[in-house]
């Protein structure tokens, strides 16, 4: 079985292996070179900026959403928290489209793009990854430590800031750091906007006459950056992890404080952020739906590249699932060194820029196995390496649920330890299994950079196709795209809000 | 030099609660003298937890008012009560160390290296504790903590919300042999809330028994053991035989033989309650005959549940050190010590 496990990791990985092996074909100056240049250097600005800014924005804005919705007794607390997770659903790359289609109604003439633009758009839809964790923190400490710190004489503000918001605070740095790693992996809302990124600069290298030493140098940076950001980010999910290990206990309702007279500018930012990041898009996107639904045979379009979503992203997401399974097995029923270094490896590629690994793989594909270059398959080989870690977390949660005992209690019942796999774990597993291939088939569907990179000529999704259209700038062709985009990605986003829903029950 | 507090006499006057239409408490009243540990006992959903949040100040009674040495403290928020509180499952703060937990609620100049190290001596651990984290700890060294945090403060009076119950059984022995040292030794009031009987009998100066958010009883634990106020309190407070019974003249008439009385009853027919300790196996012919319908053996003690002779009537036994009884056999009973009788 750890055979198999570390061949799963190995396909999965391959890209990212292979990136780094190429990396190596080219004298060290001449990449130094790349990396240290002039270009570089504004990309590098720019990126970090948009980063640092859009981070900033989010941690204010979702802590200060997750305190109003868990700690205050403001009115409509909970529609608030329902509003406030929903830009989960939208694609970045579909809400730069939504502001840029309003900006045409509004100020027809006129472009909204830019850094100021990317942030605002970015922003909105990336608030929630602080948003949900902080609620999740702040309603995961107990009455019991509250009480504890009354009982020592600290009154509720106090123990408020002392004792309830310091352990969310692990959460809360994770979340923004999340943040980080999403505005630097972004592509698609950055090149609608036309701001000049790392990501955007990868992908020029790629289209525009194939640069490879730019591609690779530029992805070997974006892949070290988001690397350092993500160890860092491990480490406070740990810490929180290990907090909620000390149980919250005791009863009683969790402490509220009373904001009084602030509670109506609180109210009034609270949903003014809501509006902003789904009404505005959301509007102009109704808008031009309408208008591009209107024309001939755009349905007939939408319906094509719609078929062509689900089949490559069902391939995506079987092939992930069955990487996945085996693995996830291993790494529950293991503990040994080498489960937890393929469990660590697995998770390495979580929210890697999907241009570094589609531009790794195109060059695989080119030299390495030009028959299937062109070919669905490389495009699904992506999707493994990308959401791999996806449907990791629910497999091994399944595979934990399915303990060993009742496979060994089958073997005693004189099945074969094929059978008892396969009639009483594989059984057991199942749901797990099956939510983990639905997620990753729903975020395959939302992946932009890499079906772009690798999609068989004249192949189009409903992700490509808005991307061209807007591209063209035909808000009303491109509209129909972003509405299904929107309505498919708010099905995993609606099951983690109310998973925090029942949470909070 | 441990921290030694000042008085702490907590009196409940007549304290009622209801959650919407379910009341929890009804009219309790309950004295716990300075210096002493009073265990609240009573089975899930008796109210008892309830009573404790309205002692701590997290829950304002309906009805009633709570003293501590005569002021009244009913409506003072909980972080100005002088009260220490120990959780279930301890409630230390996962992002402190142990050292900064115990700090926490120490007066601003006593945060010092020095005090962290004498409240964790008194509860006999070792100055390297205070820099390791919540969750490197056993859950008795949780609790200990805990303890140990709460009494910094010096508070006239501690409350334990089952503090051991989340302790395995010789973990959960210990860490209340050392709690109880401590309090004895720092002269803290306590009040130990909890739904284990022998926790309560063990633990206390004074067991106070709470069922349907009602007072029973109140009194020293082998009081309480010896003369419960009525059948259910006996019952809960240990295993009980209750035979029907005659009584005249101090004694009641029953299947087991004729049996003195502890308790002043009325002359009539009554429910006699006797220990399973307090029945003697003998061989038969001696005592009145029984037949052995069921035997468990544990080791340090055996069990029998015994059919009275000619009787419709089963007792169950108790035996320290002995043999295990067969299934089937038949042995002698006798009655030692007094029983208790309660009219119908």
């Amino acid at each position: 079985m750890g055979i198999l496990a570390c061949l799963t990791t190995g396909i999965a990985l391959l890209p990212l292996f292979y990136l780094v092996i190429r990396a190596t074909d080219y004298p060290a100056a001449d990449f130094l070179d790349v990396v240290f240049s002039a270009r570089s250097a504004r990309l590098a600005s720019t990126s970090l900026a948009l980063t640092a800014v859009v981070t900033g924005l989010c941690l204010v804005i979702g802590v200060g959403m997750a305190m109003l919705v868990t700690r205050t007794a403001i009115p409509l607390r909970r529609t608030l928290a329902v509003a406030a997770a929903l830009p989960l659903a939208v694609p970045s790359y579909v809400a730069a489209f939504g502001w840029q289609s309003m900006n045409q109604l509004v100020n027809p003439g006129t472009t909204f793009e830019g850094f100021l633009a990317a942030t605002v758009v970015i922003t909105t839809v990336t608030y929630p990854y602080v948003f949900l964790p902080a609620a999740a923190a702040l309603m995961r400490v107990g009455p019991a430590q509250e009480e504890a710190a009354r009982a020592l004489g600290r009154g509720p503000v106090n123990t408020f800031f002392t004792v309830t918001v310091r352990q969310a605070a692990p959460a809360i740095t994770s979340g923004g750091l999340l943040c980080a790693i999403y505005v630097i992996a972004d592509f698609g809302a950055v090149s609608i906007l036309r701001l000049d990124t790392f990501t955007r600069a990868v992908f020029t290298s790629f289209s525009m006459g194939f640069d490879r030493l730019g591609g690779i140098a530029l992805s070997s940076v974006l892949l070290v950056l988001t690397m350092v950001v993500l160890l860092v980010e491990g480490r406070f999910r740990r810490t929180s992890t290990r907090y909620a290990a000390i149980g919250p206990g005791g009863s009683g309702p969790a402490l509220r404080l009373s904001i009084g007279p602030w509670t109506a500018p609180a109210l009034t930012l609270a949903w003014a952020v809501v509006f902003t990041s789904l009404v505005v898009p959301g509007t102009a996107l109704a808008y031009w739906a309408y208008r591009g639904v209107s024309t001939p045979g755009s349905i007939a379009e939408v319906a094509g590249a719609f078929g062509n979503s689900l089949w490559v992203a069902a391939l995506g997401a079987g092939a992930t699932t069955l990487l996945a399974v085996p693995l996830s097995v291993y790494i529950a029923r293991r503990g040994s060194v080498i489960a937890r270094s393929l469990e660590r490896l697995a998770y390495l590629a979580h929210s890697l820029p999907g241009v570094v690994i589609g531009l790794s793989v195109v060059m695989l594909g080119i030299s390495v196995v030009p028959a299937l270059y062109q070919t669905t398959w490389l495009l699904v080989l992506a999707y493994c390496t990308l959401m791999l870690p996806l449907a990791l977390g629910p497999a091994v949660a399944a595979a934990l649920s399915a303990p060993p005992e009742l496979e060994e209690a089958a073997r005693a019942l004189g099945k074969s330890s094929l059978t008892a796999y396969l009639r009483v774990t594989l059984p057991l597993m199942a749901p797990g299994i099956g939510s983990g291939f639905l997620l990753v088939m729903l975020t395959v569907i939302k992946e932009l950079p890499a079906t772009l990179m690798l999609r068989p000529t004249g192949f189009d999704t409903l992700a490509t196709r808005l991307w061209t259209y807007t591209g063209n700038e035909s808000l009303a062709a491109a509209a129909p795209f972003a509405v299904l985009l929107v309505l498919l990605a708010a099905i995993p986003a609606w099951l983690m809000i109310s998973r925090m829903l029942k949470e909070e029950k | 030099m441990s921290p030694t507090s000042t008085a702490g006499a907590l009196h409940l006057q007549g304290v009622s609660h209801s959650y919407g239409n379910h009341q929890v408490l009804h009219d309790v009243t309950l004295t716990c003298p300075a210096g002493t540990s009073t265990a609240i006992v009573g089975p899930s959903g008796s109210g008892k937890t309830s009573l404790l949040r309205i002692v701590a100040g997290f829950l304002r009674p309906d009805a009633g008012t709570v003293e501590l040495d005569d002021a009244d403290i009913t409506a003072r928020p909980a972080h100005r009560r002088s009260i220490g509180l120990v959780a279930q499952d301890g409630g230390l703060f996962p992002h402190l160390s142990v050292g900064g937990n115990i700090s926490f609620g120490l007066p601003r100049g006593q945060r010092t290296r020095r005090r962290v190290e004498e409240l964790l001596d008194l509860v006999s651990l070792t100055p390297d504790y205070a820099s390791r984290r919540p969750d490197q700890l056993s859950g008795g060294q949780q609790q200990r903590v805990a303890l140990a945090r709460a009494l910094g403060r010096s508070p006239q009076i501690i409350l334990l919300d089952e503090p051991f119950s989340a302790l395995d059984a010789g973990l959960r022995e210990r860490t209340r042999k050392a709690v109880q040292r401590v309090l004895r030794s720092t002269g803290t009031t306590a009040l130990l809330v909890t739904h284990d009987q022998d926790e309560a009998l063990s633990f206390a100066d004074s067991v106070a028994v709470l069922q349907e958010g009602s007072l029973r009883q109140a009194g020293a634990p082998e009081d309480i053991y010896s003369l419960p106020a009525d059948l259910g309190t006996a019952q809960f407070l240990g295993e009980a035989v209750v035979l029907e019974s005659y009584v005249s003249q101090g004694s009641a008439e029953c299947s087991l033989g004729t049996v003195p009385l502890r308790n002043e009853a009325p002359t009539g027919f009554a429910s006699l309650l006797l220990r399973p300790e307090q029945i003697a196996v003998t061989a038969p012919g001696r005592g009145v005959l029984g037949l052995v319908l069921d035997a468990d053996y544990f080791g340090h003690d055996t069990t029998a549940l015994v059919r009275i002779h000619g009787r419709e009537e089963e007792v169950r036994v108790r035996q320290l050190n002995a043999e295990p009884l067969g299934v089937g056999e038949t042995i002698g009973l006798q009655v030692t010590g007094t029983g208790v009788a309660y009219p119908p």
